[in-house]
């Protein structure tokens, strides 16, 4: 009769690396959750808002002012954001 | 693709221009609600992030996009101190602020918006009106 152990020790051989790639999945979908948080800002995701993607980093934002506060030209712009 | 994003890419981005905002508040309450609101997460640095994000939330006139609970959930979403937001919100301190800036506006002219001017002078709301008007003020050659 074949030796049924050998049998045995494939199968659990088998369940090690479908749980070790489970677990790679997971740390690397974690990983990738961590990176978007971190380029956004650490915001938060709620499905009934629209999140607009942020501005360039090299974009000076001081108070209400967009750009660099020495730039010749100053654009004003009364918004009524409704 | 709106004004704003071209005039930044082409005009902010490089250090010709900046452009500053005034909210201002002609379309009833939740406008002004919403004017009051960016000054409270101006509080924390995200005046702008907070207004890109009611510029994509817009309801339109009449619509409750702006309500204090919508409000609060673009404040949660942007990561902000919501307590602090909360508190800012419901206190009510820049109401009169908003209120005298829409004033001022109407005294200079501003009768719509958005209505935007270049170093001082009105200017149609058009591409190619700003972006020549900001061409005319860097000067020639540029």
């Amino acid at each position: 009769m074949a030796p049924k152990p050998i049998k045995g020790r494939r199968r659990a051989y088998t369940r090690w690396w479908v749980y070790a790639a489970g677990a790679a999945g997971g740390a690397a979908v974690m990983a990738l959750f961590v990176i978007v948080s971190g380029l956004t800002g650490g915001e938060t995701e709620d499905p009934s808002v629209v999140v607009p993607v942020p501005r360039p980093a090299g974009l000076a934002q001081e108070g209400h002012v967009l750009g660099s506060p020495s730039a010749p030209v100053t654009i004003t712009e009364y918004a009524d954001f409704q | 693709m709106g004004v704003l994003p071209i005039i930044e890419e082409e005009f902010l981005l490089t250090g010709k221009a900046k452009l500053e905002l005034r909210p201002i508040a002609f379309l009833g309450e939740l406008s002004g609600l919403a004017a009051q609101a960016a000054e409270c997460a101006n509080e924390q640095g995200r005046f702008w992030r907070f207004h890109d994000i009611l510029y994509a939330n817009q309801g339109g006139k009449g619509s409750d996009a702006f309500s204090r609970e919508h409000l609060q959930r673009f404040a949660v979403a942007l990561n902000l101190d919501t307590a602090a937001f909360a508190s800012c919100l419901g206190s009510g301190k820049y109401a009169s602020m908003v209120a005298d800036d829409t004033n001022a506006a109407q005294q200079r002219g501003v009768d719509s918006t958005p209505t935007v001017f270049v170093n001082g002078k009105e200017v149609g709301g058009s591409l190619e009106e700003v972006r020549a008007a900001i061409r005319e003020g860097l000067g020639p050659g540029s």
